[in-house]
């Protein structure tokens, strides 16, 4: 009887070692305290967008990490909070605004629009989760909210 | 990120709760003490990660790989037997508390720098008490007896080792004294850091610890790799390991037999080849998954608690956990490289570099000899062998470690 329980539960004894490993390098990757290459707009920021586009030949410079605060405005426009020279990216493209303790994201009408976790946005608001993936012009992030407790 | 950041430690508590309660069952008769060393292990490590979280103690994954290297090697123990198990949970509360200390002990005085003739000092002293108060065990005489517990003193030498190493190397050039200018070319602070290696690796041959001799030189050569050495002086390096090993193969028996029986242990396999054979094939049996905690025969390896066993993981739990430990211990590494990168002083960076680089080269050629990848050498792997010394010594590393990356996030 035992040795069947023993047999059965190793399976789960390496999946749980595997899953920490796992959950211990996911820790280590969204850690911004590590982030050698940020941008001064994590000076108070509540949220991040964390860039996960690596590998590709960029013409423009581009952050680790960019800072969201209450009401921050992405796009390739100097005015913007935060500010990509994405060529594919409209002037102001998607905004990530703060309401009733929760993050939307909402896209600004952008030629190229705007997708999280690969679904295209429409018109209206959509509730961000930390961890969402988000696409904007040729660049890809991951939503970082460090108060997200649920 | 909040719910992130507890995951690692559901994890480990999935782990010590499914390991715990298979040993409970299989052991006969039932022995409730089981499950409360399952509880101090978990509320240690539990503990210290919460006191990490809270007061920003610095980098917290180095204590999370420790925490589930020391749960594994916690449950194997265990179940190879109990009494081995009980000791390696109370070195652990051990350990912790000298993990606290020297992390605070290294946070908060400054100086470490200039104490380089007090490493030197303790690293002689400490050598002298293992040749004259030394007791020999399985062929090596490197053990001190303290009160009838045995103290293996090199574990801690390797500390005061890397300490004066770091001093050396880290140096100023300087315009005057006795170390300033060169000699034949190469720069003072090299040729005495080689004399004080080279006295070091001679007491470590005296007392026949090969493998600690080559985790130290190996972590010497490194190091000079890293500070830039002359050339001349690498090369006279390399060539004084070809001659150390091309002697030791042909003047010693013991490193004869070693190399003879990694070429072909089955020339001898029920004699010399005895142990690596036995570890092999508990690696194998195991398969992919393992055999599951108590169905397999890992008593067949001698010395399995210490030095193998990362076979009786391998046959009990799988080769896949084999696998993940040894992931776990890159993951260590490249917490710790990280760490001497951002480090401020020169100083610091050079210890850390030198303690993780011993750490990593200790566990390859453990690994590496249990495998007969390497010649076998008689050395503990890290946090999950059976052993106060080297359970002690490595979080006393660790505690720097940590202090270390807390001294760089303050700006």
């Amino acid at each position: 009887m035992y040795n069947l329980i023993a047999d059965i539960l190793k399976y789960g004894l390496v999946l749980v070692v595997y899953m920490f490993i796992y959950s211990v390098i996911k820790l280590i990757y969204l850690d911004i305290t590590d982030t050698r290459r940020m941008e001064n707009s994590l000076v108070g920021a509540i949220a991040y967008l964390k860039t996960i586009t690596i590998g590709k030949n960029l013409k423009y410079k581009l952050f680790d990490s960019y800072g969201i605060r209450e009401n921050s405005v992405v796009g390739s426009s100097k005015k913007c909070d935060v500010y990509i020279k994405d060529p594919y990216m409209s002037k102001e493209n998607t905004s990530i605004f703060l309401k009733d303790g929760a993050f939307y994201i909402q896209d600004l009408n952008s030629t190229n629009g705007t997708y999280v976790n690969d679904k295209k946005l429409t018109a209206a608001p959509k509730r961000l989760k930390d961890g969402d993936k988000i696409k904007m012009g040729e660049l890809n992030f991951v939503f970082v909210d460090p108060y997200e407790m649920a | 990120m909040g719910r992130l950041k507890m995951r690692p430690v559901l994890y480990l508590l999935l782990l010590n709760l499914i390991g715990f309660l298979l040993l409970f069952m299989y052991k006969e008769p039932k022995d409730i003490n089981i499950l409360y060393a399952g509880l101090a292990v978990l509320a240690i490590n539990i503990g210290v990660y919460a006191l990490m979280r809270l007061l920003n103690m610095g980098d917290v994954y180095l204590f999370l790989m420790v925490s589930i290297l020391v749960s594994i090697g916690i449950i194997m123990l265990i179940r190879l037997d109990t009494g081995f198990g009980y000791n390696q949970v109370f070195w652990f509360g051990a350990g912790v508390v000298v993990f606290l200390v020297s992390y605070l002990a290294f946070r908060l005085f400054k100086y470490w720098d200039k104490l380089l003739l007090l490493y030197i000092i303790v690293s002689f002293a400490l050598f002298a008490i293992t040749l004259i108060f030394g007791v020999s065990r399985g062929g090596s005489r490197n053990w001190i007896a303290i009160g009838g517990k045995t103290v293996q003193p090199s574990e801690f030498i390797k500390i005061s080792y890397v300490f004066a190493l770091a001093c050396f190397f880290s140096a100023k050039k300087k315009k005057s004294g006795p170390m300033a200018g060169e000699l034949l070319g190469i720069p003072k602070k090299f040729i005495a850091a080689n004399i004080f290696v080279y006295m070091c690796l001679g007491f470590l041959l005296l007392q026949k610890e090969w493998g600690t001799a080559v985790v130290f030189f190996l972590t010497f050569y490194a190091m000079m790799f890293l500070y830039d050495a002359p050339k001349r002086l690498m090369l006279i390096n390399a060539l004084m390991l070809v001659v150390g090993l091309i002697g030791g193969y042909f003047l010693t028996d013991h490193i004869y037999s070693r190399v003879a029986t990694w070429m072909d242990p089955w020339a001898d396999a029920t004699g010399k080849g005895y142990q690596i054979t036995q570890s092999l094939f508990a690696i194998t049996s195991g398969g992919y998954f393992g055999t599951g905690i108590g169905n397999g025969q890992p008593h067949f390896i001698p010395e399995v608690h210490s030095d193998f066993i990362f076979s009786a993981i391998c046959e009990e739990m799988g080769v896949f956990t084999g696998i993940a430990i040894i992931m776990i211990y890159f993951i260590y590494s490249y917490r710790g490289f990280k760490i001497g990168l951002k480090a401020k002083s020169e100083f610091l960076k050079a210890l850390t570099f030198g303690l993780v680089l011993s750490f990593a080269f200790q566990t390859f050629i453990i690994v590496g000899g249990v495998i007969k990848l390497i010649p076998l050498t008689g050395i503990t792997m890290p946090f999950v062998s059976y052993g106060g010394s080297s359970m002690v010594s490595c979080c006393i590393m660790t505690g720097i470690l940590t202090a270390v990356s807390y001294l760089e996030r303050k700006r």
